[in-house]
């Protein structure tokens, strides 16, 4: 942690694979990578979590799941958008931004009669 | 095993391919990483590691993953059955008791459950049958009679309660001439709307119309559907006739299986075109009336008690002073009732015997799964997981064990059926249902939750990761307190069917037993009915009675032959009734009417006591002679000597002017249902007052010797003398046997339970001195490494278990005595508080729980210290 890298905010892992599976549909370990290199190297996402994060959003039916060829022509499981999950992913990026403007307004103000 | 079954269970659910697709979807995430690690310069070994390191625990991350499929709980349960059908193949001693055990109780209560509900609670096959009821006569001492025929009619006359009202006389045997032969035929006669009360309709034809019941109108006859399709070939019914007793009855109806009296009589025939009585001491006919609308048996009761006391202030003679009205269906049932009820009783005890053993061997072995609970615990089972997975567990034992008890309960009935005790009135017309079905399920199911539970919240309560430091359970004191009941309550129950068994089983062998007063060995019966119409004169009928006599008497093997009208059987109706002394009063008591011959007294071997035999010069033209036995020499003539004293047993034959003069006196044959003295009675000669024609069967006795030849020349001679009369051979012995047969019934039941509680009560004796022996291991090892003998350990063991039993024992014999009351009135014989029949329960119990535990604690100390302290 105390080298350059960051934990994922508690609740965001969802708002960020929404995100990264709006580009394009992807597999669970490409998921991880591509968060890795969209944050330049800042969120290392915990592999382990990821898995039960994609069921979650499967069961809410946010994203869905179908098996295809990787890059690599492996067999591989492809998470992909559905219309519920870009709803979801506009709700929570409003939500996102609400907070963390929030969060900096707090931490950039300016004690009074200082 | 177990893993296939997973995959063929999950696969029902869909279960399966999301597991797979897991398994593969991580897979490729690891190669994916480790290739990229790969390529960074990394072994191929060390990229694999640090892969799966990266990934961080692979079963974890499976289990939230199963988490959030939102199956969580239907996948936990599919597991613990598959867990819960595991452990239990993994230990099938266990599971094959347990199964038993409940089966056996179930089974025995679902069967006697079936036939109380059958016999005791199912309505009559008669419209409305709640309006039905039996009336009786009731006399000064509360005991009831059957009904005089002349009170009858005044009671229909009077009775505004009663709708409607009939009688008939008991069903008799009797020989019946078909156009095809003569055939034996239950019969009964009946007064005009018996049909009308019963309310069933014929299937063919019709009922007999009032012209038919009127004095002196057409002789008619309605048949069973039973006998119309067995004996008569489905004919007619009409143009069909029967002679009865020499009158030609024309058939004109058929009534349906259902409308059975007690007695399946085949035929009816009309009582009132020719009444035999005209005394009001005749007390001959059964009545059953229908209630009318909106009356009460009670109401019904109190009126026919008053009207009886308005005949009586009319006619002195009179003699019962009350009426006894009761529900058809108690009438019906009668004693059965009570047996029933007992017998309902006694299943009851032994399936709670049956769940109190289940609940001690869940109880033995869930301590002994105390370590791996513990295991589970502190992997992150919950305790409501765990108090589940052992509910479960329990469940499946009990639907196993209903199951089971449903085949059981079938066989038990089957079995009853076959054995006929004749006992079980209505038995034909039971059968397993879906209510008595879903009687043996909640049993079941409640048997789970209630014994299933208790051991689970006991087990769990405690703190399980410190019973798995220790090896043992934190709370022993308090669960074996609790086992410790639980063993003591089987064995107190277990106590009661074993002296209830006992006691009805050494009634029996007391009964069979039981001196007669008369030789059954090696004695042959035949007991006919001759067709009066066959025969033009009394004196042709008894040249037939003669020739049949002569007959056996000339076959090999035959050492003696006499004729009785009936048989010194109980159940073999007798006749009875006051007789008239010199001075014309009639005597209070009531003596048995008996017809014989001298040869009957040398074939049953019954002493003549005083004065002499019956001599051939005792014909038709001399003074009719009798012969009492001791208990009417003794009532009538205390004191005196009885040979020459005269009386007339007026009202019982149709000879009411001819007196009888006693020129011998003969001792007392017994029946086992009556007490020595309790039924007095006298013979007269068959050629003197020949009132076998017709009225009542007869039965020729012979001692024969054990060839088997004399049996087959009985009916050989019988049927070359009158190819019409139909024949019943048997022995006396088998007689007097059959006519137990609803006790042997009942001692059969009641000893099949008692010998079950004993051996389930072993199995928990055994169950709990195993455990505590493996549990004591340790303890076990160190004592006899201390120097302490192996039987020094075992009783050490033993006496534990067995102060628990004792304390059972006491408790259960003193339930018994306070409850042996209960048996009374089913037991002839024995007192119910027969010291044999409880030292023989408390000695058997003892001595099977001393076995039973012994083994166990035998084997628990043929363990070598040295292996036992290592190996903990």
């Amino acid at each position: 942690m105390g080298d350059g890298h960051a934990e994922l905010l508690p609740g965001t892992l969802d708002l960020i694979v929404l995100r990264v599976l709006s580009l394009e549909p992807m597999h669970g370990w490409g998921i991880g990578e591509r968060i890795r290199l969209l944050s330049d190297d800042v969120f290392e996402v915990n592999q382990g979590s990821l898995y039960p994060a994609l069921q979650r959003m499967r069961r809410k039916g946010w994203i869905r799941a179908e098996w295809r060829r990787s890059e690599n022509n492996r067999r591989a499981r492809y998470y992909a958008l559905t219309t519920a999950g870009e709803a979801r992913l506009g709700d929570a990026r409003d939500e996102w931004r609400r907070t963390s403007g929030a969060v900096e307004r707090i931490l950039g103000a300016v004690p009074e009669g200082a | 095993m177990g893993r296939e079954w997973w995959h063929r269970f999950a696969a029902l659910f869909g279960l399966r391919r999301e597991e797979a697709d897991l398994d593969e979807e991580i897979r490729f995430h690891l190669e994916m990483e480790a290739g990229k690690l790969e390529a960074e310069g990394r072994s191929p070994g060390d990229a694999r590691r640090e892969a799966l390191r990266r990934f961080g625990g692979v079963e974890r991350m499976k289990e939230r993953t199963r988490d959030e499929r939102g199956t969580r709980l239907l996948e936990d349960t599919v597991r613990d059955v598959l867990y819960t059908l595991r452990t239990l193949r993994r230990d099938p001693a266990f599971a094959v008791v347990a199964v038993l055990t409940l089966s056996l109780g179930v089974g025995a209560t679902t069967a006697m459950y079936t036939l109380v509900d059958g016999v005791l609670l199912r309505p009559l096959p008669y419209p409305a049958a709640h309006e039905l009821v039996s009336i009786r006569e009731r006399t000064a001492e509360g005991g009831t009679l059957a009904t005089s025929y002349l009170n009858f009619m005044d009671w229909r006359t009077a009775s505004d309660r009663i709708a409607a009202m009939a009688a008939h006389t008991p069903t008799r045997p009797t020989t019946v001439l078909t156009p095809s032969g003569g055939v034996r035929a239950r019969i009964t006669s009946v007064t005009r709307d018996f049909f009308q009360v019963g309310g069933v309709e014929p299937i063919r034809g019709r009922i007999p119309d009032p012209g038919e019941h009127a004095e002196g109108g057409p002789a008619v006859a309605v048949v069973s559907e039973r006998f119309w399709r067995s004996t008569l070939g489905e004919q007619g019914p009409q143009g069909l006739s029967l002679d009865i007793a020499g009158t030609v009855h024309d058939v004109v109806g058929v009534m349906p299986g259902g409308f059975e009296l007690p007695g399946r009589p085949d035929v009816w025939v009309a009582l009132d075109r020719a009444v035999p009585w005209s005394a009001r001491g005749n007390h001959v006919v059964e009545v059953l009336g229908r209630l009318a609308p909106g009356a009460t048996v009670d109401e019904a009761d109190r009126e026919l008690d008053a009207v009886q006391a308005a005949i009586r202030a009319g006619a002195p003679e009179v003699d019962s002073p009350s009426v006894a009205a009761r529900p058809y269906l108690d009438a019906v049932v009668g004693d059965a009732r009570r047996a029933l009820t007992l017998l309902l009783a006694a299943a009851a005890l032994l399936l709670l015997v049956a769940c109190t053993n289940l609940a001690s061997t869940l109880l033995a072995r869930g301590f002994g799964r105390v370590r791996e609970l513990g295991m589970r615990a502190s992997l992150g089972a919950g305790r409501g997981r765990l108090v589940r997975q052992l509910f479960l567990e329990s469940l499946t034992l009990a639907l196993a064990g209903g199951m089971g008890g449903v085949l059981t309960a079938s066989g038990l009935l089957a079995l009853t059926r076959a054995f006929d005790p004749g006992a079980v009135p209505r038995l034909a017309e039971v059968s397993l249902d879906p209510g008595v079905l879903g009687f043996t399920l909640l049993v079941a199911v409640g048997t789970a939750v209630a014994f299933g539970l208790m051991p689970a919240l006991a087990l769990t309560r405690g703190d399980l990761a410190s019973a798995l430091r220790s090896g043992r359970s934190g709370h022993g004191r308090g669960v074996r307190r609790i086992w410790r009941a639980i063993l003591a309550g089987e064995v107190a129950l277990a106590v009661l069917l074993l002296v209830a068994g006992g006691l009805v089983a050494r009634d029996l062998v007391a009964i069979l037993d039981r001196p007669g007063g008369f030789r059954t060995a090696g004695v042959v019966t035949a007991q006919m009915e001759l067709p009066a119409g066959k025969y033009a004169s009394v004196a042709e009928a008894l040249q037939v009675v003669d020739g049949i006599l002569d007959g056996v008497r000339a076959g090999g093997g035959v050492e003696a032959v006499g004729l009785t009208l009936t048989l010194p059987v109980p159940g073999r109706g007798s006749v009875a009734g006051p007789v008239q002394m010199d001075d014309g009063t009639r005597t209070d008591r009531s003596f048995e009417y008996r017809v014989a011959d001298a040869g009957y007294f040398r074939t049953l071997e019954v002493p003549l006591i005083r004065g002499r035999m019956f001599e051939p010069s005792d014909g038709p033209g001399a003074p009719h002679a009798a012969l009492v036995d001791e208990a009417m020499a003794e009532a009538l003539w205390p004191g005196l000597d009885p040979v020459g004293q005269t009386f007339n047993p007026r009202g019982m034959d149709p000879f009411p002017d001819q007196a009888l003069t006693v020129v011998g006196v003969v001792g007392e044959t017994l029946r086992w249902d009556r007490a020595p003295g309790g039924s007095p009675g006298y013979y007269v000669h068959y050629r003197q007052r020949p009132t076998f024609l017709g009225l009542f069967g007869m039965s020729v006795v012979a001692a024969v010797d054990d060839t088997g030849a004399g049996a087959a020349h009985l009916r050989e001679t019988v049927r070359r003398v009158d190819r019409d009369v139909p024949v019943r051979l048997g022995t006396l012995e088998a007689d007097i046997a059959g006519s137990a047969s609803d006790r042997r019934f009942r001692a059969f039941v009641l000893s099949g339970f008692a010998l079950a509680a004993l051996l389930l009560a072993c199995v928990g004796v055994y169950g709990v001195v195993a455990y505590t022996a493996a549990r004591h291991t340790r303890d076990m090892g160190i004592r006899l490494a201390l120097g302490a003998s192996r039987s020094q350990v075992r009783s050490g063991v033993q006496a534990d278990v067995l102060t628990t039993v004792g304390i059972g024992m006491a408790v259960g014999s003193v339930l018994a005595y306070t409850l042996a009351r209960a048996l009374e009135r089913l037991l002839f014989v024995v007192s119910p508080w027969d010291p044999v029949a409880f030292s023989l329960a408390l000695g058997a119990l003892g001595a099977a729980a001393w076995c039973a535990s012994w083994v166990p604690a035998w084997r628990g100390t043929r363990l070598s210290p040295a292996r036992v302290l290592t190996e903990e």
